[in-house]
């Protein structure tokens, strides 16, 4: 009688919730599946983030060990993408204040996203596939990344504007302003009629 | 066309980039785009950039992500072959010791011709509750917050 109350249960799952029971007991073959169901996103996101491909591919493998670190952390009752998008998140900027080996709050660590990649090879002109992506590619690339980063969770993640605060820790109309700035940049590139990056 | 149209239109058309306006203001804003050339180019390069942004495309390294995948279910089952001992096994030390605690504080008690219900009361308050408080913090850890 258990076994079928249970069963049944399990049936009314929401996906969140499979997730949330699945890192609590360390369902390898189901975090398997996990991590590859995620990883273009992940990487996308933190590319986005920190305009470093290398860097960010190294952040993938350590957000995925503190994921599975802070499984108890996620219920399962709100979705898993702004979990596991401000674990990266924070994980990026306690990268760059150990790289600063200063103390920083997390509003002044923001900052520190901003440094340009050392290189001066954008990740995102070699990702742009169209004719108007190759247009907005130095616009994207010389963003301040917490506007490129509201643009990427609203449009391309699809998160809500309540997701996207829970995942950078600001408010509604902080978020609100960032898309509506980083949106402002692309338009005008794009009316521009700029060249490639 | 007065500019504070322009202006109420652009403000409509950003914000239904983020999320939904009411019906009323959204058939307010289709009529006026469509006598506005101006706001409907603003509209267009919304689209344009959007799309733009959709026309990213990051190239893959599988193997890379193939390793990725791989440390990480190593190392969940590393995580899952340890984890099982720990709260099953303090629950066992706790109900063992309480046991045996029991036993001890009865003998003394008895020495010391102590009211039953003055060392039962101890017992409860100094060992009991400190030792389920203990344990519940080890089958809750890290449920505590919400990691952000």
């Amino acid at each position: 009688m258990v076994a079928v109350v249970m069963a049944f249960s399990r049936l009314a799952e929401t996906e969140s919730q499979c997730i949330a029971r699945a890192l609590r007991r360390k369902d390898s073959e189901f975090i398997g599946r996990l991590v590859s169901q995620f990883h273009y996103r992940l990487l996308r996101y933190l590319v986005y983030l920190t305009s470093r491909r290398e860097q960010a591919e190294d952040l993938v493998q350590e957000t995925w060990m503190r994921v599975l670190e802070r499984a108890g952390q996620y219920n399962g009752r709100s979705r898993f993408e702004p979990w596991l998008f401000s674990i990266a998140r924070n994980l990026a900027i306690d990268h760059l204040r150990r790289g600063q080996k200063i103390g920083l709050n997390t509003h002044d660590a923001e900052a520190l996203l901003e440094v340009p990649a050392p290189d001066g090879h954008s990740p995102f002109a070699a990702a742009a596939k169209s004719e108007d992506a190759v247009r907005v590619a130095g616009a994207l690339a010389a963003l301040e990344p917490i506007y490129r980063e509201a643009l990427l969770l609203r449009f391309q993640e699809e998160l809500s504007l309540d997701e996207i605060a829970q995942v950078v820790g600001a408010p509604v109309s902080t978020i609100s302003s960032r898309i509506h700035r980083g949106l402002a940049i692309m338009r005008s590139r794009l009316e521009g009629g700029g060249g490639a990056a | 066309m007065q500019p504070e149209l322009h202006e109420r239109a652009r403000v409509l058309l950003d914000r239904g980039m983020m999320e939904s306006i009411p019906a009323e203001k959204q058939r307010w804003l289709d009529h006026h785009l469509s006598e506005c050339a101006e706001c409907s180019r603003h509209a267009e390069l919304n689209r344009r950039a959007i799309q733009a942004l959709d026309s990213f495309a990051f190239d893959l390294d599988p193997a890379a992500a193939l390793r990725v995948q791989e440390a990480v279910t190593r190392r969940a089952e590393r995580m899952r072959s340890s984890e099982p001992l720990a709260v099953p096994l303090a629950l066992a030390l706790t109900i063992a010791g309480s046991f045996v605690m029991w036993q001890a504080v009865t003998w003394l008690a008895g020495q010391w011709n102590l009211p039953n219900r003055a060392w039962q009361f101890g017992f409860v308050v100094f060992w009991i509750l400190p030792s389920v408080l203990i344990d519940m913090l080890l089958l809750f850890r890290g449920r505590l917050r919400y990691d952000s």
